[in-house]
């Protein structure tokens, strides 16, 4: 029986039917074969690429295949911190700039990893992207302790006190623990009396009475009371905290500074003491000790033999026998400056340091002429110096101006020390302080806002 | 008719901000090929990128100051992000070609370099891009080998329009290459400006060259301060430690140590010499006593001196086969020397002083800026053996001041103690320093 053409046109769609539905499965097939090929393709080749040509150890196939690509970056990046470390210690900088930088920008939320390249980029004398890197790692991990800590006291220890104050404006106290938030107070309550601005300190001491009773706030506060002429209650504050914070060598540097200042040499030798014991191979501590001794005795017996244990016990290290130069410096003992100046030419290369100091010795004693003399000679024999020794030269220079008063030389010295350093405005603000507590206006002023060009320049 | 307007508007402002376009392309183009930095460069790049490429500035032309390399710096990124957008892009990863871009960096650097006093640096950073260009030529495409301080003389010896643009950094790299090419191929060779045949050469003539071949630049210029550290083996007795400090014009300062402590101090101040010796006060000594030791107040070798020494060429002599040029040196007030100068190396090689004494130099190393001997053996005539002389270390401009070199002042603990103080230092004691940033 012959179909009819309705059974005709039926069979011929089913059979049409199953013809595209097998080429569309078809295609499919391969379109998901290759898929999977490109797809297995791909991951092999990008996890050659990371193992082999990035040579990263860490990675795995499956790192790679599942996309993980955060934990990839972690892992290089994990890498490539410890490769810096390997180079800094090697002394290859460059190196371990790239490297750092790398590591960062591939885990840019590993604070500890960032807290070390800013400590690289610090020891590196790039203290500009060191702070550059330690802000933006606030912004990324706003609760990290260490950073704050690390952050905010770079600031303070540089000169950058307004921009401890603009960062704590942007934040709120209250969204940090209790105890990190009277460690921003402290901040804030050191970058105004940094700034001069004793008034509000008080007022913040008097919206926070918590930092007065805080162990972290105390140097702060005496700070404020030493300065508000509240001289004895800031010995018995900082007295106290010595006292219960014994390895608090800042605050026991300060007290024997104020103590010295106040006459009370007696109490000076007794807390340095203490504070050698605590830390007996510590020379920048018994340095303290000679200088309370010295003042004591009058540079006497007693300290005479203090300076024997002390060369006996640290004269090997040369950073020990810089503390004590610049101690006479300091003190303005020029006999003693440039005897370890004399001594130092025969074991140092470098001779900058001891002769600067003996420079201060000079400076102390008023003993100017002989004074620009040297520096005159140190500045010749210094082809290229760094901005520290710029810094440390011209400030020396306007002293020496200052001192014999010529107003000229101030001004023009001045005027080269603001250029030198309008870039940097920490260490602008540190020498203006310099110069206004010296007593040097002229010299502060001209330090007091960057050049027009440097601005123009930055515009 | 008010759509046909709008279009028409649309099309005029596409137009508009096309030409604000070509025009700012042009002009970026045109301050390029000027050689001329565009405005502001610095903002286009990186703290990051800048600094790396200050720190390959600092380990490939050390000389460059700061103020000039961050400039030079800009530069370098401008130009390698016209010409190599690519290689920008890699330039903090450890696959950027620095080889390739070495030359390109040094020539910015010279191009800041313009000081007067800076002609010396000037000419060390073209050596440098020289050597570059050298390293990096693998082809061979040199017509023969030449190393960079032969090619910096043969440029010097041709116009002088080659030197001064290549020191000024106006060299591009295709015409650098040319002119390599040039020096490097016998055939087309420049007539050299060497010095004319040594025989023919007067007194001035030779301690003019000596000058030359001795010091890097105008290094004896420069050079305000020397120190020593010398070893003294005399031909019998104990070995001694010595310390020579200098300072310009004519300060000096022995001091003569065995065992580990001080003998003598040895110093002249500027108005006269003076002496100490442990457990005595310091002593003035008059010129006369002083001997052989006024000669310390040179501060440089007479044939290095600007002036104040007279010079007159003696018959050549020939010492284990090499000749030497031989020179009387005499000083204002008569006494003198005779100066032994290697004619094939310019070294000063020896002296005879009126004593007959010979003095034998060798170790030749450069010590800021000027090649000085580093071992002397003395020969006293008639004596079988010899003393020498080494110096373990010398240091160019190390920071001396005035004070070293008057006698000391009152006060104690004196230099004696405080070195004895010293010399009992504990060699390895207890470490506590103060917290560092690391």
């Amino acid at each position: 029986m012959k179909p009819t053409l309705s059974q005709s046109h039926t069979a011929f769609l089913h059979r049409n039917r199953t013809r595209t539905g097998g080429w569309i499965r078809r295609v499919v097939l391969i379109a998901v074969s290759s898929l999977v090929i490109l797809y297995v393709g791909g991951a092999f080749a990008g996890y050659m690429f990371l193992r082999h040509v990035r040579k990263n150890d860490q990675v795995t196939v499956l790192d790679v295949a599942l996309l993980r690509w955060r934990d990839v970056r972690r892992s290089m990046a994990a890498q490539q911190f410890e490769r810096a470390q390997v180079e800094w210690d090697a002394g290859n900088f460059q190196a371990a700039f790239v490297a750092f930088t790398f590591a960062v920008s591939n885990d840019p939320d590993n604070a500890t990893g960032r807290l070390n390249a800013a400590r690289f980029l610090q020891s590196a004398g790039a203290l500009p992207m060191a702070l550059t890197m330690l802000e933006a790692g606030l912004e990324r991990t706003p609760q990290h302790e260490a950073l704050i800590e690390r952050t905010f006291e770079t600031l303070l220890a540089t000169g950058r006190d307004e921009r401890v104050l603009e960062l704590l404006r942007q934040r709120s106290a209250g969204d940090y623990p209790a105890r990190v938030a009277l460690r921003l107070h402290t901040y804030e309550l050191q970058a105004r009396l940094n700034r001069g601005d004793l008034d509000g300190a008080r007022k913040l001491l008097l919206a926070h009475p918590e930092l007065a009773k805080s162990r972290d706030s105390r140097r702060s506060v005496a700070q404020l009371q030493w300065e508000s002429k509240e001289r004895l209650r800031a010995l018995e504050l900082l007295t106290r905290q010595v006292e219960e914070q014994p390895d608090d060598r800042e605050s026991a540097a300060q007290l024997i500074q104020w103590q010295l200042v106040s006459g009370m040499t007696a109490d000076a030798v007794r807390i340095a003491e203490l504070a050698s014991k605590r830390a007996p191979g510590n020379s920048g501590v018994r340095v303290q000790l000679l200088e309370a001794l010295a003042l004591q005795t009058n540079r006497g017996i007693e300290w005479l033999g203090a300076v024997e244990d002390f060369m006996r016990e640290f004269g090997a290290r040369p950073e020990a026998v810089g503390q004590l130069s610049a101690l006479a410096g300091r003190r303005g003992w020029v006999d003693l400056a440039r005897r370890l100046y004399e001594l130092a030419a025969m074991r140092e290369s470098d001779l900058t340091g001891p002769a600067l100091a003996y420079c201060d010795a000079l400076i102390r004693g008023q003993r100017y002429r002989e004074a620009g003399e040297a520096l005159d000679q140190i500045e010749a024999q210094t082809l290229e110096g760094g901005l520290p020794f710029v810094v440390q030269l011209r400030t020396r220079q306007i002293f020496v101006a200052a001192g014999k008063g010529d107003r000229t030389a101030v001004a023009d010295l001045s005027r080269r020390l603001a250029a030198a350093v309008r870039n940097d405005s920490g260490t602008r603000e540190l020498v203006r302080r310099t110069f206004q507590k010296a007593g040097i206006p002229e010299a502060a002023e001209a330090l007091g806002e960057p050049a027009a060009s440097a601005v123009a320049m930055r515009k | 008719m008010a759509s046909a307007g709008m279009i028409s508007t649309a099309f005029s402002l596409r137009l508009i901000f096309l030409l604000i376009l070509v025009v700012r392309l042009g002009s970026t183009g045109i301050a390029a090929e000027k050689g001329q930095p565009p405005s502001a460069p610095a903002s286009r790049f990186s703290d990051l990128q800048r600094e790396f490429v200050h720190n390959w500035i600092r380990a490939a032309a050390p000389g460059c100051p700061r103020e000039q390399a961050e400039p030079a710096a800009v530069e370098f990124l401008d130009e390698l992000r016209r010409t190599a957008p690519r290689d920008l892009e890699l330039l903090m990863t450890p696959e950027f070609p620095i080889r390739k871009h070495q030359s390109k960096l040094l020539r910015w650097v010279g191009a800041q370099l313009t000081g007067p006093a800076q002609s010396a640096v000037r000419e060390d950073v073209a050596r440098r891009r020289i050597q570059a260009v050298l390293d990096q030529d693998t082809t061979g495409s040199a017509a023969r080998p030449i190393d960079a301080a032969a090619a910096i003389s043969k440029i010097k010896a041709m116009a002088p329009v080659y030197p001064r643009r290549l020191f000024e950094g106006r060299m591009d790299e295709d015409e650098l290459a040319l002119l390599l090419r040039k020096v490097s191929d016998p055939a087309g060779e420049a007539p050299a400006r060497e010095p004319a045949k040594p025989r023919e050469l007067t007194a001035a003539g030779l301690v003019a060259e000596f000058a030359r071949r001795n010091q890097d630049g105008a290094a004896a210029q420069r050079l305000r301060a020397l120190a020593f550290e010398i070893e003294f083996t005399p031909a019998s007795g104990e070995r001694l430690e010595l310390f020579l400090f200098r300072l310009r014009p004519d300060r000096f300062r022995l001091v003569v140590r065995s065992g580990g402590a001080t003998r003598t101090i040895t110093a002249y101040d500027g108005t006269g010499y003076w002496q100490l010796v442990p457990g005595q006060p310091a002593r003035a000594i008059p010129g006369s006593a002083v001997g052989e030791l006024r000669h310390l107040r040179e501060f440089l070798d007479p044939l290095l001196s600007e002036s104040g020494f007279t010079f007159e060429r003696l018959a050549d002599a020939t010492s284990e086969g090499r000749k030497e040029y031989r020179i009387a040196v005499r000083r204002p007030d008569a006494s003198g020397h005779i100066a032994l100068i290697d004619q094939e190396t310019f070294r000063q090689v020896g002296r005879e002083t009126a004593t007959k004494q010979l003095v034998r130099y060798s170790d030749f190393r450069e010590v800021g800026g000027l090649t000085l001997p580093h071992r002397e053996e003395i020969f006293e005539p008639g004596e079988q053996r010899s003393s020498t002389v080494v110096i373990r270390r010398a240091i160019a401009d190390p920071g001396l001041v005035q004070a070293l070199f008057a006698p000391p002042e009152s006060g104690l603990p004196d230099y004696f103690a405080l070195e004895g103080m010293l010399a009992r230092a504990r060699t390895a004691g207890p470490k506590d320093s103060d917290p560092l940033p690391r």
